[in-house]
């Protein structure tokens, strides 16, 4: 087909213009997923490891965040930056914080609960020992952690790539600028509408080839962390 | 530690792509898809120093935009909705920009109609043809349901199709669907997936397309940037931005006509089918 | 010396009364075996004795502190090895690295007890890559590295060939010998009669026999010891 073709000269042919946009791309997501790990990290841990009251109403709280659409979140996060909004003071409607804040809103329950999921299993083979070896709470989660880090970082490359794909969020609260919050998405968004499908698909082209070396590093890191894993 | 600080830099590093001199303006995807602001705004920034930043919506959520503050200027192209937005408040100077004009494009070789009220009262009086409708609150969608009323016609059934988006999106179903649809003439003539798609009717004084552009009230919006959202308001009517507006063509075809100042002499000749200002 | 008081001790779990009205006053020094058919308590009694259970009712004192406290002075080795995801160097100098020893400490300890149990040479391997007795020795060796002065061993040699087992009973006399308590649960009775000084018998969740090894073994006062040991030799 000559219009996959076209794309593929396109991608061959990039320019600073493309360039800006995947790295623009890549920034807000990575920024975005470094932020929501800061905080979905420990709480997926603490909510593995503790019976603390609300725990249940969290969990469930962050499973129905994972359900959210992404238009709801980024509206959510437009109404809250909105000069009308009680955020709105700081002014980061439209600049790529604003897309950082909301993608860090859609990654932050998966890695929460993919970190959650990956912490439960080996607090119930590291329980008795921490307990026996009267491990304080912050040490605990210290060592979970990083004795989980092989599915934290899949956790994270998941939550990264949502991100990367993801266009309803940020086209509300980046505003789609040009050179200033156009990532790959919403210019894949905008040059569709204006018909000019080689390049769209170009830039589908760059999106599948970085969810590729995504999910190859997922497999990776998978297989390393499984040396470590006790099979019994 | 040293992840928290990563993250940090990484968050301010892109902080810092904000400038501090830019002005942000709400306006319609009409004008953005077209390529105008790629061709027009750089010259403004080299001359300022201002950057400005376009976010290009539906005209009616372009005017959510600035009622909420979150733009400096609007540039929207739907009259009566623009003198609502003043004289609510929201908005001060309004002046004229430019005017193009709307087109029914559809299926080449369809059909043949003697005119747009021919065309859409055939639509809506048979089930052989599609049309397909923003159905955004868009300046052109709010345009179409004014045809229709117009023509005393409502359009209603299986052959009116509200999809709720972009001028693209639309063309790009109607290219795929063989069906009609209402388009500004600038998105048309820049629109790269024709398909089998051609104009049907056009040329008519109630196609009429101005644009106009207004400063969100300071008034209203304390934090808005009054003065250089008035330094582009007087660039963007000054004769030579004007006269550039003129120059600006796609294909060789001319896709907007200045207007700002219609006793001002400026050396551009519309297209013969865009109807005169009056 | 320190005292081992076990009073009024009762288990309880899912309406199941797994430990009943335990009752020891004991001399904490030398070796203790702690025997009993499968399922008679003994794995539940020492992690009571760790604190790792809290008594339904009754209460176990280290001479006046409450078995929950002091965890750090005692060494507790499971009779399933819990192996950390790291590398065995790395298993082995974790009690350390919580305490937040110094890294050269760790390092040393940790390189001695390599040599004592034998695991030099597998120091960088995943430890779940050892084998059943290597992650037994290697979890002994863990509880040692943070010089406790009792040790709880669960089963400690279950899966061991006889080399490995004098290996761990030498490193357990030795442990003895320089001061420490040491608490054993074995089905092995030549093991037992090898090392241990006293005896706690177990049966159902109760304690039926608890005297020194030698009177133990030579006549049992109870038929449930009786049967136990005629059934087990
Ligand atoms: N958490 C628990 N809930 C219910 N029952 C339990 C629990 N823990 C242990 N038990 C039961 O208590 C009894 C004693 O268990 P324990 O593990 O102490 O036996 P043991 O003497 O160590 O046996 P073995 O020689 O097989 O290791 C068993 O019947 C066991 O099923
Ligand atoms: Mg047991």
């Amino acid at each position: 087909m000559s219009i996959l073709g076209q794309a593929i000269d396109l991608v061959l042919s990039a320019d600073a213009e493309l360039g800006r946009i995947v790295g623009l791309s890549l920034r807000v997501s990575l920024t975005a997923t470094l932020i929501a790990s800061l905080f979905a990290i420990p709480m997926g841990a603490a909510l593995a490891i503790w019976n603390f009251r609300f725990r249940q109403v969290l969990i469930v709280i962050s499973t129905s965040l994972m359900a959210l659409p992404p238009v709801v979140v980024g509206l959510m996060v437009y109404l809250l930056l909105s000069r009308a909004g009680p955020l709105g003071s700081y002014g980061i409607l439209f600049t790529p914080a604003a897309m950082i804040i909301a993608q860090s809103v859609l990654i932050f329950p998966i890695v929460l609960a993919l970190t959650r999921e990956a912490i439960l299993p080996l607090n119930r083979d590291y329980e008795n020992l921490l307990n026996a070896l009267n491990v304080s709470p912050t040490q605990r989660l210290k060592t979970l952690i990083w004795d989980a880090r092989f599915a934290i970082v899949t956790a994270l490359l998941a939550g990264f790539g949502r991100a990367l794909a993801e266009v309803g969020a940020v086209i509300i609260v980046g505003g789609n600028i040009a050179g200033f919050t156009r990532v790959m998405t919403t210019t894949i968004a905008l040059e569709t509408s204006k018909g000019n499908l080689q390049l769209a698909l170009a830039l589908g082209i760059i999106l599948l080839s970085i969810a590729f070396a995504i999910n190859i590093l997922i497999h990776w890191i998978g297989s390393f962390g499984r040396k470590y894993q006790v099979v019994r | 530690m040293r992840f928290i600080t990563a993250c940090c830099f990484l968050l301010f590093s892109t902080m810092t792509f904000a400038e501090d001199k830019f002005i942000t303006i709400a306006s319609t995807t009409s004008t953005q898809n077209s390529g105008l602001y790629d061709y027009l705004l750089p010259q403004f920034t080299k001359e300022t120093g201002i950057d400005v930043r376009v976010v290009a919506v539906g005209t009616g959520q372009a005017i959510k935009i600035a009622k909420n503050g979150d733009a400096d200027v609007l540039l929207v192209h739907h009259r009566s909705s623009e003198d609502a937005f003043v004289a609510d408040g929201f908005g001060i100077d309004r002046r004229d920009v430019m005017y193009n004009d709307f087109v029914l494009v559809g299926p080449k070789d369809k059909a043949n109609f003697e005119n747009l009220e021919a065309a859409l009262t055939t639509f809506s009086s048979s089930n052989d043809y599609t049309f397909v409708s923003r159905g955004d609150d868009s300046g052109t969608h709010k345009r179409e349901r004014e045809l229709w009323a117009a023509f005393n016609l409502s359009p209603q059934g299986d052959w009116y199709r509200e999809i709720g988006a972009g001028m693209g999106a639309a063309l790009n179903m109607s290219a795929s669907i063989e069906a009609y649809t209402l388009s500004d003439r600038g998105t048309w003539l820049s629109f790269g997936n024709k398909g089998n798609l051609d104009i049907v009717a056009q040329g008519e004084d109630m196609l009429f397309n101005p644009y106009g552009i207004i400063l969100v009230n300071p008034a209203k919006h304390p934090h808005v940037k009054i003065d250089m959202a008035r330094q582009f308001s007087d660039w963007i009517i000054s004769d030579r931005t004007q006269s550039i507006i003129g120059e600006f063509t796609l294909n060789g075809m001319q896709l907007f006509c200045p207007n700002a100042n219609p006793e001002q002499n400026i050396d551009v000749i519309c297209p013969s089918s865009v109807p005169k200002v009056d | 010396m320190q005292h081992l008081k076990i009073q009024d001790l009762n288990y309880t779990s899912d309406n199941a009364l797994l430990l009943k009205e335990i009752n020891v006053s004991h001399e904490n020094k030398g070796v203790t075996a702690i025997i009993g058919a499968n399922g008679a308590g003994k794995s539940l009694l020492l992690s009571a004795l760790h604190g790792l259970i809290t008594p339904t009712s009754g209460r176990i004192l280290w001479g006046d502190t409450p078995a929950v406290d002091g965890k750090n002075t005692r060494g507790y080795v499971f009779q399933k090895p819990i192996i950390l995801r790291r590398s065995v160097r790395a298993n082995l100098a974790y009690p350390l690295k919580v305490q937040n020893q110094p890294k050269a400490d760790q390092t040393a300890a940790t390189d001695r007890m390599l040599e004592l149990s034998q695991l030099s040479h597998l120091a960088d391997q995943p430890a779940a890559s050892l084998s059943g007795g290597e992650a037994q020795r290697m979890t002994i060796a863990r509880a040692l590295i943070t010089q406790p002065k009792t040790l709880l061993l669960d089963e400690p040699c279950s899966n061991l060939d006889p080399a490995s087992t004098k290996l761990i009973e030498g490193m357990i006399l030795r442990f003895v010998a320089d001061g420490g308590s040491v608490y054993i649960s074995t089905h092995d009775m030549a093991q037992a009669k090898r090392l241990s000084d006293v005896v706690f018998f177990l049966e159902t969740g109760r304690l039926l026999e608890h005297k020194a090894a030698k009177d133990f073994f030579a006549a049992p006062t109870t038929r449930e010891g009786k049967a136990y040991l005629s059934g087990d030799l």
